[in-house]
Parts: C-alpha cells; sequence; structure tokens
C-alpha cells in the first residue's frame, strides 16, 4: 500500500491568519542618563496572528523585565504616550497588582489583554480601544487598557466589563478607568476614577 | 489551508481567545519575526 509522506509545510507558504489591524509593539527601558522618548523603540509590527505568536513567543515575558520597564502595544501609528492625538482625549482602565501577584497572574492578564485587542474582543467597540500597556515597578505592576474617548460613557464601560471577564478578575476587585486629561502632569498623586467596574 | 477567520456584520475580522490559543501551537507563530532589534528582552528560541 501507498504510503502518504507526511509533508511538512514551509511556514513562508502558509497562509497567516489576518488581523483587523495592524499592531506595533514597544519597549520602554527606563534610563535615567538618556530623554525619555529616546528610552522608548518600537520592537516590531505585526498584523497576522501567527507573526503575533511569533513575536510573544521570542519576547521576554512581562514578569522577567527589570523593574522601571514597560511593554506596549498599540494600533500601528499611535505612539503609546497619553500626548499623541489618538490618546489625548482617551483614558484607561487600570489593574494595580501587587508583589506576589507578578509571579501569579501579570503574565496571564498581559496575554488576555493582548488576545482581546487582536481578535477584536471588545466587539463593536473595538474601535474605541488604543492599546494596552503593562508597567514593571517595584512599588507595583499596572497594567492600563486604553481607549480614544474618555466621554464615551457606554463604550467605555462595556470595555471595562469585558476586560474584567476576560482577565477574571474576581467581582470583589473593582477596576477604575481615568482621563488621560485628569493623569497628566499628576505623576504620585492620586487620579479619580470616572468609572469603576 | 485556507484561513479560517470569521467577519461579524461589519466585516470585521475578529479572533475568539480559543482560536487564537490553537494557532499558537502551528509552526508560522514558533518562527522567530525577521528584523527584531537585538535588546536582551528578544529571545532566540520560543519561550
Amino acid at each position: 500500500p501507498e504510503v502518504e509522506e507526511e509533508r511538512v509545510p514551509d511556514p513562508d507558504m502558509v497562509i497567516k491568519h489576518p488581523l483587523q489591524n495592524s499592531w506595533a509593539m514597544w519597549f520602554f527601558k527606563n534610563d535615567k542618563s538618556r530623554d525619555w522618548k529616546d528610552n522608548l523603540r518600537v520592537i516590531t509590527t505585526f498584523d497576522t496572528v501567527e507573526d503575533f505568536w511569533g513575536l510573544y513567543n521570542h519576547t521576554l515575558p512581562a514578569s522577567k523585565l527589570q523593574s522601571g520597564c514597560d511593554y506596549s502595544v498599540f494600533k500601528a501609528g499611535i505612539q503609546p504616550m497619553w500626548e499623541d492625538a489618538q490618546n489625548k482625549k482617551g483614558g484607561r482602565w487600570l489593574i494595580n497588582l501587587n508583589k506576589t501577584q507578578r509571579q501569579t497572574h501579570l503574565d496571564d492578564f498581559w496575554l488576555e489583554t493582548l488576545l482581546c485587542l487582536i481578535g477584536e474582543g471588545f466587539d463593536e467597540h473595538s474601535e474605541e480601544i488604543c492599546g494596552a500597556t503593562v508597567n514593571i515597578r517595584n512599588k507595583g505592576d499596572k497594567l492600563g487598557l486604553w481607549t480614544r474617548d474618555a466621554q464615551k460613557t457606554e463604550a467605555t464601560k462595556k470595555i471595562g466589563i469585558k476586560l474584567k471577564e476576560s482577565l477574571s478578575v474576581p467581582p470583589k476587585i473593582v477596576i477604575g478607568f481615568q482621563a488621560h486629561s485628569d493623569t497628566a502632569g499628576k505623576a504620585g498623586s492620586t487620579v479619580k476614577n470616572r468609572f469603576t467596574v | 489551508d485556507v484561513a479560517k477567520f470569521r467577519k461579524d456584520s461589519k466585516d470585521k475580522l475578529t479572533y475568539d481567545r480559543a482560536y487564537l490559543m490553537e494557532l499558537r501551537g502551528c509552526a508560522s507563530s514558533q518562527t522567530k519575526p525577521e528584523g527584531l532589534p537585538n535588546l536582551d528582552i528578544i529571545l532566540d528560541k520560543p519561550v
């Protein structure tokens, strides 16, 4: 009987799964001898599911980054800073993690957030999404999901609910949404939440 | 192999978590992208 040889397809010949958006992954490393902007660089952009995984699988997990570093994934053309024209009027859903949660939750939270971004998991509100950032800090890590327009109450709340659900954040933990205009220039002080879920 | 993806009513390409996770194991997903900068956060072998 004829035995069909198992052929290993050339990865480049297989059709990759296109994403709705093209995304850029950024890395920030805190080097105080340089300007903030010079410490921020694009690692690469991707627009297929496979290229996302290729990148994800070849970068250090967020929990292994040094303190002071950030990863950001934003739609191509949007810089991961509130000053960008597409972020200015927006804000972020913020999840604060304590020290033990870096080992237990951070990598899962970050991956789940990325899967919601690239898969357009926020349904009809996906257009409101700009990107997401994870900040590694000694005083506590932060995960932020950035949206375009802090005035869009309904869309913003639905995005927050979906984020909380996707990350399996327990109902008793409340997460808040802060407008960038309230955060700007207020390093260290407490910023009030516009919404909570 | 034709890419399996679904378009919603607004013709948007969406992927659910399960399908994205399924694609993680395929050969192209294990391939290191070309042209990555030389940084210590970049790994040679997949995690």
